[in-house]
């Protein structure tokens, strides 16, 4: 039976140690709806935080972009790689530093959960850049921060998540369903509740919220099925060392919007997958 | 010819590339085939390639225990068969993946 009274809201509500994120994401957010901010005006929003600066600037120049080196400045990484590029990286740092103290127990490892993000952040570019329709970078933050719910709950309420755990792995039930039966919700919509406090964009917001049913996230469908299919895709390759008792069932409308009902086009994605996991991987765990 | 993805940091010399290595840009750094020295491994990490693909150094005995080994995480994460068409068709091409080595 659903845990009495517990929504995702009143959980969030109830946590006194959600992390804030720097201010400079905000800002960075504010300025970029604004057409006539300049590359400039934004590097000199990051350039507030001199944790989050330095940190992109190192990511800019790592080889995960094939510049390396030859970004000095916050404002070139900008130019060269873009608004919404720099705007993700710095939008992913900050979550990950957000959550840096957040401790591993025996039922859940935090080093497991980034390895796993990072795995899913790799393979839901891939899957963007051959499905189309939803941005190959937008996918990769999407998919790095898709289990920033589980975190919360881990925070939250740890021995419920560990029993959550327990019965997904005993009775071989998928361990969303097991959330919507145990707890009344799911880890999804505790990500949805943290993206709206941390003011995700909305496309954002809709993939993390939709990520177990893409089919409802509207507009931001494609991008929730680059989610939702990745995830799959890494659990049932064994590339994940948060290895499931059973597989998530995939949607079908979101496994034919990313095209995997062909056997060409899936055949060709599990060729590249590991290579694409292992080099997302090594990107995003050197700041881990 | 099974082709085992290595960080850069693990590889060592003697083992041969699988396939291609090649930079952001699409260049090839180094062809299949290419043996591996300490020198090109060098060169590998300076240029921050991350994974390579290089070929197995396992003997026929080794191949067949992973394979089956394999095989068998496939049949226990998805069942005999698939409950639905998309994950009977994923769990085909797996064992696909698996049986062409």
């Amino acid at each position: 039976m659903p845990v009495e009274g517990l929504t995702a809201d009143a959980l969030a509500q109830h946590v006194k140690s959600i992390p804030t994120l720097p201010t400079v994401l905000t800002e960075l957010s504010r300025r970029m709806e604004d057409p006539k901010t300049s590359s400039d005006d934004l590097a000199q929003v990051i350039l507030q935080d001199q944790a989050i600066s330095s940190k992109v600037l190192k990511l800019v120049n790592s080889p995960f972009y094939g510049y390396s080196g030859r970004i000095n400045t916050i404002n070139q990484g900008i130019v060269i790689l873009g608004f919404n590029a720099v705007k993700n990286l710095v939008l992913s740092t900050s979550v990950l530093e957000a959550f840096k103290g957040a401790r591993s127990g025996e039922a859940f490892r935090m080093d497991h959960l980034w390895v796993h993000s990072a795995s899913v952040a790799g393979a839901a570019k891939l899957l963007a850049e051959r499905a189309g329709g939803a941005d190959p970078e937008e996918a990769f933050v999407a998919g790095l921060l898709h289990d920033i719910g589980k975190i919360l709950l881990w925070i939250s309420e740890p021995k419920l998540l560990t029993g959550c755990i327990a019965a997904s792995k005993t009775h071989r039930i998928p361990l969303s369903d097991v959330e919507r039966k145990v707890i009344g919700f799911g880890d999804n919509e505790l990500a949805a509740v943290l993206a709206e406090k941390w003011k995700f964009p909305t496309s954002l917001k809709d993939a993390l919220r939709w990520r177990i049913q893409p089919e409802f996230a509207g507009a931001n469908t494609p991008l929730a099925a680059c989610i939702h299919c990745a995830n799959i895709l890494c659990m049932a390759m064994g590339a994940s060392p948060v290895q499931p008792a059973v597989l998530p069932i995939p949607e079908t409308k979101a496994w034919e919007l990313l095209g995997l009902h062909h056997d060409d086009r899936l055949r060709n994605i599990l060729a590249e997958l590991p290579l694409r996991i292992e080099s997302a991987r090594a990107f995003v765990l050197t700041r881990y | 010819m099974q082709a085992m993805i290595y960080s850069t940091k693990s590889l060592r010399p003697g083992l041969t590339i699988q396939d291609p290595v090649r930079d952001s840009k699409g260049m090839v750094l180094l062809p299949a085939g290419a043996l591996l020295t300490e020198s090109l491994i060098a060169q590998l990490l300076q240029r921050g390639v991350p994974a390579v693909s290089v070929t197995s150094q396992e003997n026929e005995d080794e191949m067949l225990v992973r394979v089956e080994r394999e095989k068998e995480s496939i049949r226990s994460m998805f069942g005999e068969s698939g409950a639905t068409p998309e994950l009977e068709q994923l769990r085909r091409l797996l064992m696909e993946r698996i049986d062409a080595g």
